[in-house]
């Protein structure tokens, strides 16, 4: 009876008493013993469902959560030794409010350790499978909250995004991915990667789903000096308005994608048109410097955020650190060094703010910018390895957004030659989340995202 | 674009040291390469003009944010809490070998 | 011939004790509670947590930046400073770097300051910033212990110019500037308890010796190239002492041809040495970067104004205004200021309606302790009327004395008659010995000048 469906439609089956959220719960946990082992999402599960909220928006809703949000006497670890046996005396406010909000936690998902990379390889605790081929990645840094997602061991979960880690492993596992503006929804109980970058957002299978959770969690938190007091709309009333858009089509966005990938860009842009929407060619900054940008910036906020673990108050040793923590730390510790700040971070500081008025200039002819989150579709895992800023290059279409901090969403638009899924994204101004969720609803109404979230689940054995 | 020497075990040593991290020699001699490989590509931005240009330190268009001395605490954690993580707790206090 | 003179800067730490931590709302200044107990997720650096400026820590810094005459940036904003240390739970300090809250200021001294005549002096501050404390490490047996207790408590840091040749003016300084910190009552400033730390950074520089003189006035030189902090001070005679060996220490290596090494040493105060702690070895490089967590700051003239209204007035002006308003000499302005409410104390006194014109003696009163300043101001006037009532002189028993005593000095009234009128005072001792002191020096004096007028 559950199978498959929406927090939406299992809300309902709770409301009308055809099911209780004891057997909501069991239902989950029984097909993550069952899959799970091999999938390898949950790094943690809970054993039945806690809350003491009956009447909120998500009660007896169970979710994953990505393992870099500090769970309150849960087991956290951002997939990393050093946090093996962390367990954190304090919530964190996007777990505490979807606490107000009713859920139920199911479990804390696998990712990159230290949400470094876009594959879910870099966990110290195995990677993630991709449940459309279990030989392939689900895609990074919230591979195992997408993963879970995507095989239905979760109807929903939470993710957080630094340049594409919520985008891009949606993409991979063929669900409906967020990431809400920069400020719009609270870091405190994250456990930092970018601080100027980290994003956290919902992972779902409808575009419903995601308004709802960042309805739950979105809004001004006094703990979090960068959090915006911009008011929360609501999200799911206005998504169901009716209304038309421009999207802006940018020829930099189109450069090395997968032919496969690049048709369906190509549809999807049809059919908005054909839903009533307007198109219209702009020009941006090539995504080139964006990596630079990127990669120089996060890595130094990286190699600053790492500081902390001396094992003394918790954690183990910085011996612990695996490779990839390490190499991320050493250069941002190089662009930082004595010297080096003018040429490298300020410099990265100044071709952001060219970034950020690129867009400010092209969101005032249009709503939208469309383009794909990734220009390739879920790769072998072992792939990865070779190359030494691999993770920055794949997410070049995603790190632009990520340095001006826009919120832009993930679409599944169908599967290539190798049935492995796509996604478009849709890129908009800062704070118009109900506008892309609006465009996305209707996206989604028209196409039913070209039936690959519900064919998902039948690729599980 | 100017090619970057590759990073001497002596650099990569120091940066190292600084980060706080230790690497194997094997380690080395790969951070060696990759970190000149990525230093090389992030020259880049080199070709941008940004004289004139501020740097953005924060995506948010906020200031001033500070809260009322004080407000109540909501968040004092017990000694237990505040110990419960640590492996080596004596006599309520954080204990490491001895540095002075 | 070669002639050194000291080049001295000044490093001061003040906790300000505002309720609040500097990012969090952990209590501050609970000196005995349990180690670790005043701790959150900020403080303590656990993973996510993120910090929160404290308004009245950024309030209260300005003030001393105002107080030091220093111009208060409109624009200022927090930076990580990378080290790593046990007693440093982020692996960062969250401190200021290229835009401190305050810069340039001066602290002047007149000729009225101190207990000895004083030239004029000014010294320049550099700057004033605002950063969070670290954690206490107590090191016992083979263990270092650390409380994080004191972890994120706001600490104001003023850095002076290198303007100082001499100990004694680094003693004056620091002694006028911990009595204008407690004015603002912004720290307790107590040098045992740690809340207010002086690290001189001290070096000496050769000069030829026809050129001393006017090179000691300059505070346009050349600066030597290598500098000792010292740590470790916790009172205003150390920092003497430390200093003058340091600068004996330097003068003996350089004599030898040898430059002191860069490091950071400690004060012994037992055996009255310094002592090598760690070597500072050109600028450490801390990878400061603004810290993202924080959104800058942009302070209005209209704020910095309301801020500048709220300071009282300051030791050094308090102590011209009791010199010119009540004539007191300056050695006692300047003992009566040096704690504000000794101050307050004094001036509610002296502008009281039943006092007239008797400022130096009710600062004689206090400061010679002759009545208690625990006394309300009510109670202090009474007893000081009381004190300083004009004794009852018996004229019948004055004019008798006066007669007797003029007749029995006759040589003292020739004198007098002939022009040598401080005879008198000669005259009034007499007097005032035979009626055993009963009775008013100036009615004394009347009536013999009056008798001796016929």
């Amino acid at each position: 009876m559950v199978l498959g469906k929406t927090i939406t439609e299992i809300r309902n089956l709770l409301k009308t008493k055809k099911i209780s959220r004891e057997e909501v719960f069991s239902f989950f946990i029984k097909r993550i013993e069952k899959y799970n082992p091999n999938i390898n999402a949950f790094l943690t599960t809970l054993r039945k469902p806690e809350s003491i909220v009956s009447d909120g928006l998500l009660s007896g809703i169970p979710l994953a959560v990505k393992d870099n949000f500090c769970t309150k006497g849960i087991r956290t670890t951002a997939s990393a030794k050093v946090l093996d046996n962390f367990i954190p005396p304090y919530e964190s406010t996007t777990t505490s409010r979807l606490k107000l909000a009713g859920y139920e936690l199911l479990g804390k998902t696998n990712m990159d350790a230290w949400a470094h990379g876009s594959s879910t390889e870099t966990s110290d605790y195995g990677p993630t499978k991709n449940p459309w081929d279990t030989s392939r990645s689900p895609g990074g840094s919230s591979g195992g909250t997408a993963a879970a997602v995507s095989a239905y061991l979760a109807p929903a979960g939470i993710g957080s995004e630094t340049a594409g880690s919520i985008r891009q492993p949606a993409s991979w596992s063929g669900v409906v991915g967020l990431k809400p503006t920069y400020g719009r929804v609270s870091r405190y109980g994250v456990i930092a990667m970018g601080s100027s970058l980290d994003c956290p957002g919902p992972i779902t299978r409808s575009v419903e789903d995601a308004a709802i959770i960042l309805q739950a969690i979105a809004g001004k938190d006094p703990h979090d000096a960068t959090s915006a007091s911009v008011p929360v709309e609501d999200y799911v009333l206005k998504m169901k308005e009716k209304k038309t858009y421009t999207i802006g089509i940018a020829q930099e966005y189109f450069e090395g994608l997968d032919e496969d990938i690049k048709k369906s860009l190509e549809e999807a842009i049809k059919i908005f048109e054909k839903m009533g929407f307007k198109t219209k060619k702009i020009s941006l900054l090539s995504p080139q410097y964006s990596i630079s940008v990127y990669t120089i910036i996060q890595r130094a906020e990286v190699m600053s955020n790492l500081a902390r673990y001396d094992g003394i108050r918790y954690g183990n040793p910085r011996s612990f650190f695996g490779s990839e923590a390490k190499r991320r730390g050493m250069l941002g510790t190089y662009t930082l060094s004595y010297g080096y700040y003018d040429a490298f971070f300020k410099k990265a500081q100044k071709v952001r703010t060219l970034i950020i008025n690129d867009f400010k200039r092209v969101f005032k002819d249009v709503d939208f910018i469309i383009g794909t989150p990734t220009p390739i579709t879920a790769l072998k895992l072992g792939e990865f390895e070779k190359y030494s800023f691999f993770g920055e290059l794949m997410d070049k279409f995603n790190e632009p957004a990520a340095m001006s901090g826009i919120p832009a969403i993930s679409l599944p638009t169908g599967l290539d030659r190798n049935d492995l899924p796509m996604s478009i994204h849709l890129m908009a101004n800062y704070f118009r989340e109900s506008d892309l969720l609006n465009a996305s609803y209707q996206f989604e109404k028209e196409t039913d995202f070209m039936g690959v979230i519900k064919k998902g689940i039948a690729n599980l054995k | 674009m100017s090619d970057t020497k590759k990073l001497t075990k002596e650099e990569v040593l120091h940066l190292a040291k600084l980060a706080g991290l230790e690497l194997s020699d094997s380690e080395i001699e790969k951070n060696s390469e990759q970190l000149s490989e990525t230093i090389d590509f992030i020259k880049n931005l080199e070709e941008l003009d940004t004289k004139g240009v501020a740097p953005t330190n924060s995506v948010v268009d906020l200031s001033n944010v500070t809260f009322e001395d004080g407000e109540k605490n909501e968040r004092q954690l017990s000694q237990d809490e505040a110990f419960s993580n640590g492996k080596n707790v004596k006599n309520n206090a954080f204990v490491v070998e001895r540095i002075i | 011939m070669k002639n050194y003179i000291p080049v001295i800067g000044l490093e001061i730490h003040v906790e300000l004790n505002t309720k609040s931590g500097m990012f969090c709302q952990c209590a501050n200044g609970m000196h005995e509670a349990e180690p670790n107990s005043q701790v959150c997720p900020v403080c303590l650096g656990l993973p996510g947590a993120l910090p929160v400026p404290n308004k009245k820590a950024m309030e209260w810094t300005i003030k001393i930046g105002k107080a030091l005459n220093c111009i208060i940036s409109k624009h200022t904003k927090f930076d990580r400073k990378h080290y790593s240390y046990p007693d440093l739970p982020k692996g960062y300090q969250i401190s200021q770097y290229d835009e401190p809250i305050a810069l340039t200021g001066y602290l002047e001294f007149g000729k009225n300051h101190g207990t000895y005549k004083n030239e004029e002096k000014k010294f320049r501050i550099h700057r004033v910033h605002l950063e969070e404390d670290t954690g206490k490490l107590i090191h016992t047996g083979d263990d270092t212990r650390i409380d994080f207790n004191r972890s994120g408590v706001p600490l104001a840091e003023i850095v002076t110019e290198p303007d100082f040749s001499s100990s004694s003016d680094v003693k004056m300084f620091l002694e006028e500037l911990h009595t204008i910190i407690r004015y603002l009552d912004v720290s307790e400033a107590d040098l045992e308890k740690g809340t207010m730390r002086m690290e001189p950074n001290i070096s000496v520089r050769v000069v030829e010796s026809e050129k001393l003189k006017a090179e000691s006035q300059s505070t346009d030189f050349k600066l030597p190239n290598y500098k000792v902090e010292v740590k470790n001070i916790n009172s205003f005679n150390f920092v003497k002492r430390a200093i003058d060996f340091e600068v004996a220490r330097h003068i003996e290596l350089l004599e030898k041809g040898e430059t002191p090494v860069q490091e950071t040493r400690g004060w012994n105060s037992e055996k009255g040495i310094t002592y090598s702690q760690r070597t500072k070895e050109g600028a450490h490089d801390y990878r400061y970067f603004p810290e993202p967590d924080i959104p800058p700051f942009n302070f209005s003239n209209e704020y910095i104004d309301e801020v500048k209204k709220s300071l009282p007035e300051l030791p050094s002006t308090r102590l011209n205004h009791f010199v010119n308003e009540y004539r007191l000499k300056p050695i006692d302005a300047f003992i009566l200021t040096r704690d504000k409410k000794t101050a307050d104390y004094f001036e509610s006194i002296a502008t009281n309606e039943h006092i007239t014109n008797a400022g130096q003696t009710v600062a004689n009163v206090i400061i010679n302790k002759k009545i208690s300043t625990s006394l309300s101001v009510e109670a202090f006037i009474t007893e000081f009327l009381k004190l300083t009532k004009p004794i009852e002189t018996n004229r019948a028993l004055l004019d008798t004395t006066v007669s007797s005593i003029l007749t029995a000095n006759k040589k003292a009234v020739t004198e007098y008659k002939s022009g040598k009128v401080t005879v008198i005072m000669f005259l009034v001792g007499q007097v005032m010995r035979e009626m055993k002191g009963r009775a008013d020096a100036s009615i004394v004096r009347k009536a013999l000048e009056e008798k001796l007028q016929v």
